[in-house]
């Protein structure tokens, strides 16, 4: 049974389910709540407040303007307290989600090379400088980065707070390329703000990838975007670029119009659709 | 434009009951189901769609004119559901379904044709089960993504993964 036929038939024995009719109790147990009463409510305040004697007004006035001065005091601190959302891609793709405290609050991976990397692995919990120790470690070992030789770490961060962004920002920067240098490892890392605009544009293709373990995140599919905008040929290969390192991919956009290398990406690309093409019918 | 479900809000929002019958006829399949994957259980499935239209009703004031709804109605059933299962998380065993009681309204033979959601109840997590449910009931991978606030490549990856046991499932039947 194929993904479509899944979603047909589960449709159809939802469909077969009855589905409780709790419309009269709810009517029963709860009022409807309109804007208008709530308004009225608001009015009648609004009214009343003219009678209120004029310390009273003082005082409320005084407590709105210290509750105000303290607030602003205290602004940069609860803004703060929000998660952050950073992805990662070397091949793997993976996103990591950071309490208020910058420690992993939840880690997921994106495509079959990221179980691999997380295989194992426990970040939970811990400070993001360690997180990344740790993931930089294991994508050595298993050979998503190679030691003296050239690699790209594409990194993503989302946080409502520019202040905050930029400081998770610069601190991994900092800690990736340190640990680049200390392993010998000839890196680059590479940052791309999230854009909420792709993500439907990202989704529908890839539900028309051939291979439904192709998966990228936001940050790769705009860099993606950027070698399509460099090089028009590749459009349409969207699901091959894909598959390819970041890595592979920092080279293919730094290379020069018309160059043999994007040329033998398409060739490439024949011919693993020639190949698929030939595996098909000797079946 | 807008649609009849955020036109049935505003009314709403004046105190037309009526229109929240048009709300309630417009939404209670996304609702009850969105609610079953995450809790498993149909009597409590039924209680928490109850309490999610209470809640709407309460809190119609909040809602914002012409946005989203039906997203609006369902983040209020998905909230309810999580923090139930959380709640019952440590109360409910493992093999709930092979009482069957999910189906208790349900007669011997559209059981015996129940296979794919018995698989979604009994193979797919929490997470997995309520992703695929709301894909199934019509929601992209993106809406689903801002609905249960997961990056949508997560989204997406935990879907497949999903489809992926089920048909592995499928293939051991036949």
């Amino acid at each position: 049974m194929n993904k479509k036929q899944i979603l047909y038939f589960l449709n159809k024995e939802i469909d077969a389910i009855p589905i409780p009719n709790v419309i009269n109790s709810v009517k029963e147990k709860s009022q409807l709540v309109s804007v208008s009463n709530t308004n009225t409510e608001n009015k009648n305040i609004v009214v009343n407040k003219g009678r209120f004697p004029k310390r009273v007004l003082a005082g409320v006035m005084v407590s709105v303007f210290l509750f105000l001065a303290f607030s602003f005091a205290l602004f940069p601190l609860w803004a703060e307290n929000n998660y952050t959302t950073l992805s990662i891609d070397i091949n793997p793709s993976l996103t990591i989600v950071l309490d208020e405290n910058e420690k992993v609050y939840e880690v997921n991976a994106i495509n079959d090379d990221a179980t691999t990397l997380l295989n194992g692995l426990s970040i939970l919990g811990i400070d993001l400088d360690s997180a990344l120790n740790i993931i930089l470690e294991k994508a050595i070992l298993d050979g998503f980065l190679l030691e003296e030789s050239e690699n790209a770490v594409l990194i993503s961060v989302q946080n409502n707070r520019s202040t905050v962004k930029n400081k998770i920002k610069e601190n991994i920067q900092t800690r990736v390329n340190n640990y680049f240098s200390q392993h010998s490892i000839n890196g680059n890392v590479i940052f791309e703000d999230y854009n909420k605009e792709l993500e439907e544009e990202l989704e529908e293709l890839e539900e028309k990838f051939n291979n439904s373990n192709i998966h990228m995140s936001n940050a790769k599919y705009q860099y993606i975007k950027r070698i399509l905008n460099r090089f028009p040929q590749l459009v349409g290969h969207e699901e091959y670029l894909a598959q390819m390192s970041m890595v592979e991919l920092s080279r293919l956009l730094n290379e020069q119009q018309n160059s043999g290398a994007v040329q033998n990406i398409i060739n490439q690309i024949l011919q693993n659709i020639l190949e698929q093409l030939h595996g098909g019918n000797g079946r | 434009m807008k649609t009849l479900l955020e036109q049935s809000m505003q009314k709403m929002k004046k105190g037309e009951e009526q229109a929240f019958e048009m709300v309630y006829e417009l939404t209670k399949k996304q609702v009850f189901f969105t609610i079953l994957a995450i809790i498993k259980d149909y009597g409590i499935a039924e209680e928490l769609m109850q309490d999610t239209y209470i809640r709407l009703r309460k809190n119609i004031a909040k809602y914002e004119n012409n946005t989203n709804a039906n997203a609006w109605i369902v983040r209020i059933a998905h909230n309810l559901a999580i923090n139930e299962y959380h709640k019952r998380k440590k109360e409910l065993i493992t093999d709930e379904l092979e009482n069957d009681f999910l189906f208790h309204s349900v007669d011997e033979n559209s059981l015996l044709n129940n296979l794919l959601l018995k698989q979604l109840f009994n193979i797919l997590n929490v997470e997995e089960r309520e992703i695929v449910m709301l894909h199934t009931l019509g929601y992209k991978h993106h809406e689903i993504s801002k609905q249960i606030e997961k990056p949508l490549g997560t989204v997406l990856w935990i879907y497949n993964k999903a489809i992926k046991k089920m048909q592995k499932e499928v293939a051991k039947d036949e």
